[in-house]
């Protein structure tokens, strides 16, 4: 039997000669067999399949579907946070127990993370196991079974919905966010992630069960794994069968801008500015990227105060003493995305805080920033890259994510390469662009005393 | 008594059957059905009881009130010593088994359960 460091190999060897078949283009096989090769293949149930083929004896599995809280309506707010939950509940074959002991039994569990486009099933088994654990996640997604009284009971048992949103009130940074998408884009990516709290006690499962029909259906459900086979995957993708699609009207995300703020008092100010900013298929994305590392992202070292490498930070800390924490924000969608900062800081000194951050981004939007600041920043950015690609999870949600909404999938190393193309005129172009959208902001804690965004940014 | 075996004819329901009408006759005989109940509103399950109070959880609201309504209407005629008039007492067809595929899945499941925690 092929150990894990030959199979990569032997897969490499195969791909070259399965021309027709394989979608994705056959690599040149490189001086190591341990580089990751990534495959992603379309399959005729609907299924998308996508890999990255490394030497790992532990398989990374996720079944993607694009259901995220973007897909709400008004009517259905939240839906998608409860189905974030119901990844307990029972399906057609299996109870709930059985989930949660076949699992455990495998040496595994299921997770269950929503974005604002996706929901991944995530979980993580040895090699051997990978079969019987994507059969679990295919009951999860295809096979679900929504009884009445398993979903009266989500929303009322204190471990369920409930502990999600009470710990959802206790961070406001998070709550700032949310209402900054919110501002920005009003519907689709300004749905909340978190379910509003008059929607408890009102998700039946008729109402579930339409948005399940229609979101994970085939062409929207994505079988992903780090460190397993591709052929094996293909062929237990093959299996699924995703919900026949309804063809859903792609409802596109249009960034408005605007201003939205919530008080619940407090010692502590979060406050959130942004513009419209670069989408993930744009070709402006890596520019934003290196551009918001020039910004600052705070601190690098534990417990400074970050003044070195963060423009941002160095502007605030000449205006105010107080500790304060003020770093760039990006957040990037299929379609939208946001470029801002955010602020947090003591009630007191918000102000003077949020008046020079946004005086100071402005600037730098405006005038553009040099070539030691471009380049320090890219560094910054690969740096940061590398570990977080370290983390298998990013790893497996940025490969579903690829494998969901482009033809193609690239590797980290790839990734790499493109940031050291990006040039200081890209950057500048990038900044001047994001400074002609209109701003928007978002304001939680104690609100008493921040400023306005029509009077930070005129 | 009735109960499993009709759920197996069930599936052939042949009312002219000899089978059948023996059944139906069995059934005429019962005191329940002169008191407007159903089989299903008088399973006590000695042991099982906690499983009937589970399977009372989940049924639908609608079904849970008309069997409370049926159990308080048999209690105050059993008090009194009357039935009620013969057009009201329940019929063979329509006694459909409500509650019992319910008590048979919390059984189940905690069969389930034990066979999970003793492997």
């Amino acid at each position: 039997m092929a150990t894990g460091l030959t199979r990569p190999l032997a897969r490499s060897l195969k791909g070259r000669m399965f021309s027709a078949a394989a979608q994705a283009e056959a690599r040149a096989s490189t001086s190591t067999d341990t580089e990751p090769k990534c495959y992603i293949k379309k399959l005729n149930n609907g299924m998308l399949v996508g890999t990255i083929e490394t030497a790992s004896p532990v398989s990374r599995l996720a079944v993607v579907a694009n259901a995220g809280s973007r897909f709400e309506s008004a009517e259905n707010l939240g839906v998608a946070h409860f189905l974030r939950q119901s990844a307990r509940l029972r399906t057609e074959n299996l109870s709930q127990l059985g989930i949660a002991r076949a699992s455990l039994q495998l040496g595994s569990d299921v997770t269950c993370v929503g974005t604002r486009e996706n929901i991944y099933y995530k979980s993580n088994v040895t090699r051997n196991c990978v079969g019987t654990m994507v059969e679990i996640l295919q009951e999860l997604t295809t096979r679900q079974v929504f009884k009445p009284w398993e979903v009266s009971d989500l929303q009322t048992s204190p471990d369920a919905l409930p502990l999600d949103l009470a710990l959802h009130k206790t961070q406001p940074f998070v709550q700032c966010v949310e209402l900054l998408h919110s501002a920005a884009f009003r519907d689709t990516l300004g749905r909340s992630l978190y379910a509003p709290d008059h929607m408890i006690g009102k998700y039946n499962p008729e109402q579930i069960a339409q948005y399940v029909k229609t979101y994970f259906s085939a062409g929207r459900l994505a079988l992903v794994g780090v460190g397993v086979c591709h052929e094996e995957l293909e062929e237990l993708a093959s299996n699924f069968e995703p919900y026949g699609s309804a063809g859903v009207p792609a409802e596109k995300a249009f960034y408005h801008g605007g201003e939205v703020r919530e008080n619940i008092g407090g010692d502590l100010s979060y406050v959130g500015v942004a513009f419209g900013g670069p989408s993930q298929a744009d070709k402006d994305l890596l520019p934003a990227e290196v551009l918001k590392h020039v910004l600052g992202v705070g601190p690098h070292i534990k417990y400074s105060a970050g003044t070195a490498t963060s423009q941002l930070a160095k502007a605030v800390a000449q205006s105010c003493d107080h500790p304060f924490a003020v770093s760039c924000l990006t957040a990037n969608y299929s379609d939208g995305g946001l470029f801002g900062f955010t602020a947090v800081a003591p009630a007191t000194q918000v102000e003077k805080v949020v008046r020079s951050a946004a005086t100071q981004f402005k600037n730098v939007l405006t005038n553009g920033v040099s070539d030691s600041d471009v380049s320090r920043a890219k560094t910054q950015l690969k740096a940061e890259m590398c570990m977080q690609f370290e983390n298998p999870e990013i790893l497996l949600s940025w490969l579903g994510e690829q494998t969901l909404h482009s033809d193609q999938i690239i590797t980290p190393d790839e990734i790499y390469k493109l940031v050291d193309n990006v040039t200081t005129a890209d950057v500048n172009a990038v900044a001047k662009k994001i400074a002609n959208s209109k701003p928007s902001m978002a304001a939680t804690g104690n609100t008493g005393n921040v400023p306005y965004v029509d009077s930070i940014l005129s | 008594m009735a109960a499993p075996a009709r759920q197996a004819a069930k599936q052939a329901l042949d009312k002219n059957s000899l089978l059948y009408k023996f059944k139906k006759w069995c059934y005429n005989k019962s005191y329940f059905r002169e008191l407007g109940l159903r089989r299903d509103d008088i399973i006590m399950e000695g042991v099982h009881a906690p499983a009937v109070k589970e399977a009372l959880r989940r049924i639908p609201k609608e079904e849970l009130d008309a069997r409370n309504f049926r159990i308080m209407r048999a209690q105050q005629h059993s008090m009194m010593k009357t039935v009620l008039p013969k057009e009201e007492w329940t019929q063979y067809e329509d006694d459909v088994s409500y509650l019992q595929p319910h008590i048979d899945e919390v059984i189940r499941e905690w069969e389930e359960k034990k066979q999970w925690d003793s492997a």
